[in-house]
């Protein structure tokens, strides 16, 4: 099973009007120039977080790859916010003790993605190709959870980055092979598929 | 071989006593019988020592000089360490502790140790394999994680090949019913608290948590026939003697059921409904562990043969014929 972790492109931030794109134009560019590399890959299936900055980046997968994008909220951004303005620390670095009313601690939020890969893992099958369209810290808590190593190690991800693990159960090398991480696109390079670091994109 | 058994008056450590002795191995057995069976020892020694008896312990290792210790005696229950950290540490770490000393002192080739997946604890993406990162969520599974590195550490120094044995959930009982496992009214592993509710003896079946992003909401768990762990335990004491690579070894079908599908199956087999009571999650509860059990097949040679609705069926006849083992 290959998977293909997908971070929302680039949105607005702030407050947000509902009757506009959460995507900023630039945003679009890089969720077309994702999706039009995805679909290459000839992916199986499409699920997204329910967040509008993640959906609208997996219709535009969906508009690419014929997909039908299905929504999963196990792929959401971790929860974490004091809704009394309290100032907290990293959630990484708050692992097990109770989070502010309605957040999620560190722990809570690796036991969702936990979930989520191993019913991905308990249905697998050699020729799946399952785009997931997430959020940054999914990254992290999957490669936490896989590699250990508690908060030493944060990955850095693009908006529209894509990581591609593959699950080979069994394999004397490795269940798990990373093939790449943050791979990201400059939106005008979409005929040759240039690849650019995220410190090139944001530059 | 010359096989020195701790616990093995106890569940699996019975089955594996019987499974070494039909290999024609000469096997001893030193259990304390707080929770071990006489009963359930037969044609074989044993000696009633505690394992933090290291003096009553060192006389069985000098009168049977073992070639092969397979380790079972320790606490085994999550929940109670919670509550009796001192005991548990003492237990399984001191006795392992001796246990080593002596195969140190008297030249022990091969160590089996009864390990747990218990070592693995929550989160984790599943199936895991050994690699997987350890993070034990109980006192109980930091016991058996400190001891498998105090393994690695005696073996280390001494030579001894040694193998690691992390079990899933064990269950199931001898096909003919002789054998089986005794579950007293504290026990909490799923089967026998199951079959204890569907026989009228305890009111309902409680089980904790209905609200897991599983299937049906329950739990999942990887259940291991007994008599697939007791053949494992002989394929790898014998594959060590070939000098295999010591470490960590998976035992579990690495197939996820859940509590549910259990449940259903238990109506099957006895063709009765079990009562239940939906409870809230236990803390420390994982809600899903299943195993890939590849390299214990790829070292040694061994897979769990034995489906779940053998595991179910054996431990229901168990259960009906030995009232006491529910006692």
């Amino acid at each position: 099973m290959h998977l293909y972790l997908l971070r929302h492109a680039e949105d607005r931030s702030g407050e947000h009007d509902p009757h506009q794109d959460r995507l900023t134009e630039r945003g679009r560019r890089q969720a077309q120039a994702a999706a039009h590399w995805l679909a290459k890959r000839r992916p199986t299936e499409l699920r997204t977080s329910v967040l509008p900055r993640a959906r609208q980046t997996a219709d535009i997968v969906a508009a690419h790859t014929g997909l039908v994008a299905r929504e999963d909220p196990r792929l959401n951004e971790i929860v974490w916010a004091s809704f009394e303005g309290e100032l907290l620390p990293h959630p990484r670095e708050n692992r097990l003790y109770p989070p502010p009313p309605g957040a999620e601690s560190w722990h809570v939020f690796m036991t969702r993605v936990a979930t989520c890969m191993s019913e991905l893992c308990h249905q697998a099958s050699e020729d799946q190709r399952i785009v997931l369209v997430t959020h940054s810290g999914f990254f992290d808590a999957v490669n936490e959870l896989l590699c250990g190593g508690a908060s030493r190690v944060e990955l850095l991800v693009a908006h529209a980055g894509i990581t591609h693990w593959q699950y080979r159960p069994g394999d004397s090398g490795g269940a798990w092979l990373l093939h790449q991480h943050n791979v990201t696109f400059a939106p005008q390079s979409l005929l040759d598929h240039e690849y650019m670091s995220a410190a090139e994109l944001s530059a | 071989m010359r096989v020195l058994v701790t616990g093995g008056a106890g569940y699996v450590g019975s089955f594996t006593v019987r499974r070494l002795l039909a290999a024609g191995h000469d096997v001893v057995v030193v259990d304390n019988l707080s929770t071990g069976r006489r009963e359930a020892v037969q044609r074989c020694r044993l000696h009633v020592v505690d394992i933090l008896d290291i003096a009553g312990m060192g006389s069985v290792f000098e009168d049977f000089r073992p070639e092969a210790v397979i380790h079972f005696a320790a606490l085994k229950s999550s929940e109670e360490s919670l509550r009796d950290i001192s005991t548990y540490f003492s237990v399984n770490l001191t006795g392992t502790q001796n246990v080593l000393t002596l195969c140190a002192r008297t030249g022990v080739e091969r160590f089996v140790f009864s390990s747990s997946c218990a070592v693995y604890g929550t989160p984790q993406i599943c199936p895991v394999d050994e690699s997987a990162p350890v993070r034990p969520e109980s006192p109980y599974g930091e016991t058996k994680y400190l001891c498998e590195r105090m393994i690695a550490s005696y073996a280390q120094a001494t030579g001894m090949h040694y193998a690691n044995l992390r079990y899933f959930n064990a269950a199931g009982a001898a096909d003919d019913a002789s054998l089986g496992e005794y579950a007293g009214s504290t026990a909490t592993q799923l089967l026998p608290v199951a079959i204890r509710a569907t026989l009228g003896l305890a009111p309902t079946l409680r089980i904790f948590g209905n609200d897991y992003p599983t299937t049906d909401g329950t739990a999942l768990r990887d259940y291991i026939h007994v008599e697939d762990l007791a053949e494992a335990h002989v394929r790898v004491l014998e594959g060590l003697q070939e000098g295999s690579e010591s470490g960590p070894v998976n035992l579990g079908r690495g197939r996820p059921v859940s509590v549910r599908e259990l449940i259903d199956v238990l109506r099957d087999v006895s063709g009765k409904e079990t009562p239940v009571f939906m409870a809230p999650r236990r803390p420390g509860d994982p809600g899903l562990s299943w195993a890939e059990p590849g390299l214990a097949l790829r070292r040694f040679g061994w897979r769990a043969e034995r489906a779940l609705d053998h595991i179910v069926r054996t431990a229901w006849n168990w259960h009906t014929s030995a009232p006491a083992s529910l006692e």
